[in-house]
């Protein structure tokens, strides 16, 4: 670095050494796929530094929570505790509907459905680039995230790995221009693919048939096909249809379901990479 | 005279620490058009009060550390940097000898700069289209803070005699 950068070399050719060497960065990290380890080191290096500038908001979140009255801890307490009563009560059924669909799926000779495994994360950094969306999680390679892993919250899908390093891993939100989701509806099956279109503007769907049948409300849930994602958990729902007038095919747009604009505690998922869809 | 050159060293690059920790601590979708650059501001002042102290490389170095934390491709920050480090250093003489109201104009284009190279890297890369005209308001900020970081980095620089 002395060398190329010496007090000697004129001006401009420093700046001609730069903008090549960042060019070359840039081409290879596109192209170039083992890089991809060059950027798992570096991105662990750096990884302290995200605890240290989420410092300031975790010291106020513990100082909020230790400012709470004893009062309202105990009201909040019992009310979690009757959502945990009413949430349990339902688990009860599902086991029942669980067994009852294992059986029927054994009927049919079809491959039965696991159960995934689910670690919970929580967000260290969310979009500091206004043109990438993407959000830092505490949990990294150490804990087994892989590249690709779905991440979910309460609400629904949220976006997947897209990097890993040994203690922290960036996540991609389903808003993301460059990322791509396939999804079905609920009501009838249709499959499509939702595309992110920027975290303040809703999802697009795409692959479309010309006329599909589809309205306002339709919820959207992963269809499974990609492999990567469960079937079945809730994307988005849609929220507008409408016809292109030149060519008539439908311009369809959809909400997600997650809050994508205050992710706080997220779940990652270890899904079966061998059950990818029930059909055959 | 060597503890000296250490020290000075030292406060900068803790400068430039603090003013990253800082830019990378998220702010809410609301107001993230306002966030301003606050590395690149606290990277221009030592530039142009000492251009030979830090350099090119620093700025490129700076640039490759932003990556990761944004989570852009690595070089995109650099390549930015080092035009601002270019643009800055080639005149800093003529910059130090205005009136910090015209360096504050500089420093908004140089923003500016920033701004809309950030844009067309990821239009180029991503062919993405987004023309937001917001992208002004966080270099008209960048130029109003300028006048706070360069009272408040000369202080630091004549308290603690770097030169």
């Amino acid at each position: 670095m002395k060398l190329l950068f010496s007090k000697r070399s004129p001006l401009s050719v420093q700046l001609f050494i730069s903008l090549a060497l960042s060019l070359t960065l840039i081409v290879l990290d596109i192209n170039y796929r083992p890089f991809k380890e060059v950027r798992y080191y570096l991105d662990t290096i750096i990884s302290p530094l995200y605890y240290v500038s989420n410092a300031p908001k975790s010291s106020f979140d513990s100082l909020y929570e230790m400012s709470k009255k004893q009062e309202a801890l105990v009201n909040e307490n019992a009310r979690l505790q009757e959502t945990l009563i009413q949430q349990k009560s339902n688990l009860l059924l599902l086991e029942h509907l669980k067994h009852e669909n294992d059986r029927l799926r054994g009927l049919l000779g079809s491959p039965l459905r696991h159960d995934e495994h689910k670690m919970a994360a929580q967000v260290l950094l969310a979009d500091t680039d206004p043109y990438v969306y993407q959000v830092v999680i505490n949990k990294g390679k150490n804990d087994g995230v892989y590249v690709g892993q779905p991440v979910v919250d309460e609400k629904g899908i949220v976006g997947q790995i897209y990097q890993t390093a040994q203690s922290t891993s960036r996540a991609i939100l389903i808003c993301d221009y460059q990322h791509a989701i396939p999804v079905q509806v609920l009501r009838n099956d249709i499959s499509m693919v939702a595309v992110g279109n920027g975290c303040s503007n809703d999802l697009t769907l795409d692959f479309l048939p010309n006329n599909v049948d589809i309205k306002v409300g339709d919820v959207l849930v992963t269809s499974g096909l990609d492999g990567r994602f469960p079937e079945g958990y809730p994307v988005a729902v849609v929220s507008s249809v409408k016809l292109d007038i030149s060519d008539s095919t439908p311009i369809i747009s959809a909400t997600p379901t997650a809050d994508l604009k205050r992710l706080r505690y997220l779940l990652l998922l270890w899904g079966d990479q061998g059950v990818k869809h029930d059909g055959k | 005279m060597m503890g000296n050159n250490r020290t000075s060293i030292v406060v900068i690059w803790l400068t430039l620490l603090i003013g990253l920790c800082i830019q990378i601590i998220p702010w809410s979708t609301e107001y993230n058009i306002f966030k301003p650059h606050l590395l690149m501001l606290i990277m221009a002042y030592w530039l142009i009060a000492l251009p030979h102290r830090i350099g090119m490389g620093m700025a490129f170095l700076l640039g490759i550390v932003l990556d990761l934390f944004s989570g852009s491709l690595l070089g995109i920050h650099a390549f930015i940097l080092s035009c601002i480090a270019y643009l800055l250093m080639f005149k800093f003489q003529l910059i130090r000898n205005l009136a910090l109201w015209q360096q504050s104009i500089i420093i908004f284009a140089v923003s500016l700069c920033y701004n809309s190279l950030v844009f067309l890297f990821q239009v180029s890369i991503y062919h993405t289209i987004t023309i937001s005209p917001l992208i002004l308001v966080s270099s008209i900020v960048d130029g109003i803070l300028w006048i706070v970081i360069y009272l408040f980095l000369r202080l630091i620089r004549r308290s603690f005699a770097i030169n």
